[in-house]
């Protein structure tokens, strides 16, 4: 009697924390439990949280790139004696290396021919330089205008893209290229216009489309400006050559003159013919004697209307009225004018700016004749204007840098600074000019280091990014990235040119960085962890549900009927079925937390496979099916031998599991250093949209014994997870539907790495 | 009639186990703390010892270490339960001197004929 009061109670109480736990946790079978829920949902969060990751990695060291090829370009446009060629040329290499594109080209319009032609062109895929052939713009309507429309001009479907329709006939297929990323080069007109089209540089990508991200297309607007710049760079060194030459132009022709007039007549005429200055003789009346053809294209009058009329007549104006009479008095009293700027009218009324030389002598038979030799300045002040301009620009450039750059003599004495160094040490512009780098920004102990550095840059080596610490105003020292190089000013004096970027703020970006990634990192770790501990709370009553009922079940507390032992039956095998469950979860979790539990010892693998057929002897027998093992004695591995069981017993159980009729064929041989287990069966077979997900967790293949067969859905993940994470092996799949599958199992005979085995004990 | 001290902190698991093992006719004391088990253990020797790993206070590895490093504890049969093991939790604790090891859940049937191997005799 008492027994069976111990026996109801105990049954009652068995019931009811199982139905607690299974209503709760299993839901019957149905696939969308709250385990499921919460599982998925944890790893997509998981999953979620490793692409931003990764995103924010590759963001990262794209800047990073970008950055190191701007700054190399950078310190390359501002050096002395730079050939455009080689600057794109350069240009060209480092811009495939940054963006990471296929080719890289400069393009450089042409106005009187309307053609873009290819500067140079490099090649990725090929490591080569070539020039393709120059573009028509007039066939390229719509690229052309939307060139000159945006400043980055971003396709990421070339195909698909309004503004590279006309490429898709020819240049596209011709090139493979997808995707570009064209960015336009503008320059400063020389009649101070504003900016005028000058070309385009244009990043290609092989190989379907692409999405240009934000700060790739701030990169190639970069790149084209760092062009403009150059380009300028090299027209305003051509313009100071021009305005030397031109000067030099004239005296040449003033002493040439001066030589002739005694020695050689004939000379002297043709100089007078050709000379591309203008010549008047003058009486002393300042009535025109002669002229030359370059005074009759200046001035706009003939020779024949000229002659005999007096220079004010032709050529005054209100304005130059009175500087007119004051040359000619200085003239009169004997003076020889050098170079005096005079704005003379020409014949249709417009001015001209000229230079005139002027004095008085006396022709051969005595008479005072004036001579007069006027140069048009028009073309040297749109030079100057250029120069001023381009100047203008350059200096806006470098006041506007984000990065603080010094102008120094040999001895490190600043000669000039940009804004930034003010903001940067902290020191007035007053107290910096004149001062030599030591003084400003060296202290006792990083003193050897600066000597050492302008040593270097004295010695002709350029600097690119080097880390140095510099002294600020306030006596705080700082980490700068400094760049290098030399100059020589207009009398040849050597210079240096030494740009500094402040490091802290990249620093404490990096740093910041860091700890956000580390932050990410511990919670998924705690989140897993937290999984697995709780699954492990889960464990302890399920152990004492499946102990209790197995207990009554074996009628250890009383005999049971038929019906009370089926229904019993049930209930113990969904609570196993529950465990197993839960021990996936713990496995995948742990995996996943990066709590490796590897175990590493020696054992012979022909016991282990004898200990799978052992414990799937049962379903052997029920089934009449056949487990033929083929592994030869002697075969000894390193690896963790509860971990591999646990994937063979898995592999060979679903073999077992999902064949009808037939037999399970396990064959392991050794190769290169690989264990290979191939575990064959003429099961049911898996179609192809079965094999994409047969590895991903709680996708169990469709198939008709899906219903027969019970799963937790996690088992091939998990085997999959131990084999790839945790023994350094991996397993593949062959199988055709009705005929069978195989599965191959890889794995190192000697284990890869020893990781720390933690334990759940310790 | 042979003795044996369980120690397990958990109510449900206790009875379990007391249960099968009164079944099979084997005295049994029990303990709920590693320090309550590491006491009673010491001061009135049982005949072997039911010990479960994961307890409130000190853990199974510490318990079996401290009653192994006493004589009146050195020769008692040890078996560990544990829901969970990891690799190498086995061979920890078989090298701190436990007699055997038996996973949970624990089979009502052939746990009796587990630990009658160990301990080398029946219950009464």
């Amino acid at each position: 009697m008492g027994e069976n009061l111990v026996w109801v109670k105990l049954y009652s109480l068995a019931a009811i924390l199982f139905t607690l736990f299974c209503g709760y946790l299993l839901g019957s079978l149905r696939r969308d439990t709250q385990v499921w829920r919460l599982v998925n949902d944890l790893k997509a969060q998981i999953s979620n949280k490793e692409t931003a990751q990764q995103k924010l990695l590759e963001a990262e060291l794209r800047l990073v790139r970008q950055n190191a090829c701007l700054a190399k370009l950078d310190m390359l446009s501002i050096s002395a004696n730079l050939n455009p060629s080689d600057f794109f040329k350069q240009l060209v290499l480092e811009a495939t290396l940054a963006a990471q594109v296929s080719r890289a080209s400069v393009w450089l319009y042409s106005r009187e021919n309307n053609l873009l032609s290819c500067e140079i062109q490099y090649d990725f895929r090929t490591l080569s330089y070539s020039q393709p052939p120059p573009l028509q713009t007039q066939h390229l309507p719509h690229y052309f205008e939307a060139i000159q429309q945006y400043r980055v001009l971003a396709v990421n479907d070339a195909y698909a893209h309004p503004a590279t329709v006309e490429f898709t006939v020819d240049y596209l297929p011709k090139t493979q290229v997808s995707a570009l990323l064209d960015a336009t080069i503008w320059l400063a007109d020389s009649h101070g216009q504003g900016d005028v089209f000058a070309g385009v540089v244009c990043l290609e990508h092989i190989g379907g489309s692409r999405d240009w991200t934000l700060d790739e297309q701030s990169f190639a607007g970069s790149l084209a400006d760092l062009t403009s710049l150059m380009l300028e760079g090299s027209k305003r060194q051509q313009a100071e050559g021009d305005l030397r030459y031109q000067q030099v132009n004239l005296d040449t022709i003033v002493k040439t003159m001066t030589a002739s007039i005694e020695s050689n007549a004939k000379l002297f005429r043709f100089l007078v013919e050709r000379a591309p200055v203008t010549i008047l003789y003058m009486n002393a009346a300042n009535e025109i004697i002669e002229m030359n053809p370059e005074a009759e294209r200046i001035s706009g009058y003939t020779r024949e209307y000229a002659i005999g009329r007096t220079y004010q007549e032709l050529f005054e104006t209100e304005d130059n009225k009175q500087q007119l009479q004051m040359i000619s008095r200085e003239v009169a009293y004997g003076k020889k004018l050098q170079a005096r700027e005079v704005t003379i009218r020409r014949a249709d009324g417009s001015t001209v700016d000229l230079s005139v030389s002027r004095s008085m002598e006396l022709d051969d038979e005595g008479n005072p004749v004036i001579i007069s030799i006027g140069q048009d300045m028009s073309k040297q002040k749109a030079a100057e204007l250029a120069l001023r301009r381009s100047e203008e620009r350059f200096r806006h450039v470098v006041d506007s840098a984000p990065a603080a750059i010094l102008y120094m003599d040999n001895s490190t004495k600043v000669i000039e600074i940009n804004p930034e160094v003010e903001i940067v040490s902290g020191y007035k512009r007053d107290e910096i000019i004149g001062k030599t780098f030591y003084e400003l920004f060296s202290d006792k102990a990083i003193r050897a280091q600066h000597l050492k550095i302008f040593k270097k840059i004295l010695a002709g080596e350029k600097l690119q990014g080097l880390e140095l610490q510099m002294r600020r105003a306030d006596g705080s020292t700082g980490e700068y990235s400094i760049s290098a190089s030399l100059d020589q000013d207009n009398d040849g004096n050597t210079m240096i040119i030494a740009i500094a970027q402040d490091m802290s703020i990249q620093k404490a970006l990096e740093a910041s960085l860091i700890t956000a990634r580390e932050a990410a990192e511990s919670a998924d770790r705690i989140k897993s962890m937290f999984v697995a501990s709780m699954s492990h709370e889960l464990r302890t009553p399920l152990n004492s549900i499946i102990g209790f009922i197995g207990v009554v079940l074996q009628g250890m507390s009383g005999e049971l009927n038929p019906q009370q032992k089926g229904q019993l039956s049930r209930a113990y095998h969904s609570s196993k079925h529950l465990l197993s469950l839960i021990s996936d979860v713990i496995d995948i979790s742990k995996i996943e937390a990066g709590y490796l539990q590897v175990y590493t010892e020696h054992f012979e693998l022909k016991p282990l496979l004898d200990e799978v057929q052992q414990a799937v002897h049962h379903i052997i027998e029920e089934k009449h099916l056949a487990l033929n093992i083929v592994c030869e004695e002697g075969v000894v591995l390193e690896s963790d031998r509860k971990r591999l069981y646990q994937v063979l017993l898995n592999v060979v159980g679903n073999g077992l599991k999902y064949t009808e009729k037939g037999d399970v064929n396990v064959t392991t041989q050794v190769e290169h250093g690989q264990l290979v287990i191939h575990i064959q069966d003429t099961g049911i077979g898996i179609d192809e949209a079965g094999l994409a997900k047969l590895f991903k967790p709680f996708e169990r293949v469709e198939s008709r014994l899906k219903i027969k067969t019970l799963g937790t859905g996690l088992g091939l993940y998990l085997t999959h997870s131990i084999l790839t994470k945790l023994l350094g092996g991996n397993i593949t799949v062959q199988s055709k539907p009705e005929i069978g599958s195989t599965f191959i199992i890889t794995l190192p005979i000697t284990a890869p790495e020893q990781h720390l085995a933690l334990s759940s004990i310790l | 009639m042979t003795t044996a001290l369980i120690i397990e902190d958990n109510q449900n698991n206790l009875e379990l186990i007391r249960f099968i093992l009164e079944k099979a006719h084997y005295k049994t004391r029990f303990a709920m703390t590693g320090i309550e088990g590491v006491q009673q253990a010491l001061s009135i020797p049982p005949d072997f010892i039911i010990l479960d790993i994961q307890l409130p206070d000190i853990n199974g590895l510490e318990v079996l270490k401290r009653i192994r490093a006493h004589p009146v504890g050195k020769d008692v049969p040890i078996i560990a339960m544990t829901s969970y093991a990891m690799s190498g939790d086995k061979d920890r604790l078989m090298a701190a001197g436990c007699t055997a090891y038996i996973e949970k859940p624990i089979d009502p049937v052939r746990v009796i004929g587990q630990i009658e191997q160990v301990i080398g005799k029946k219950g009464s």
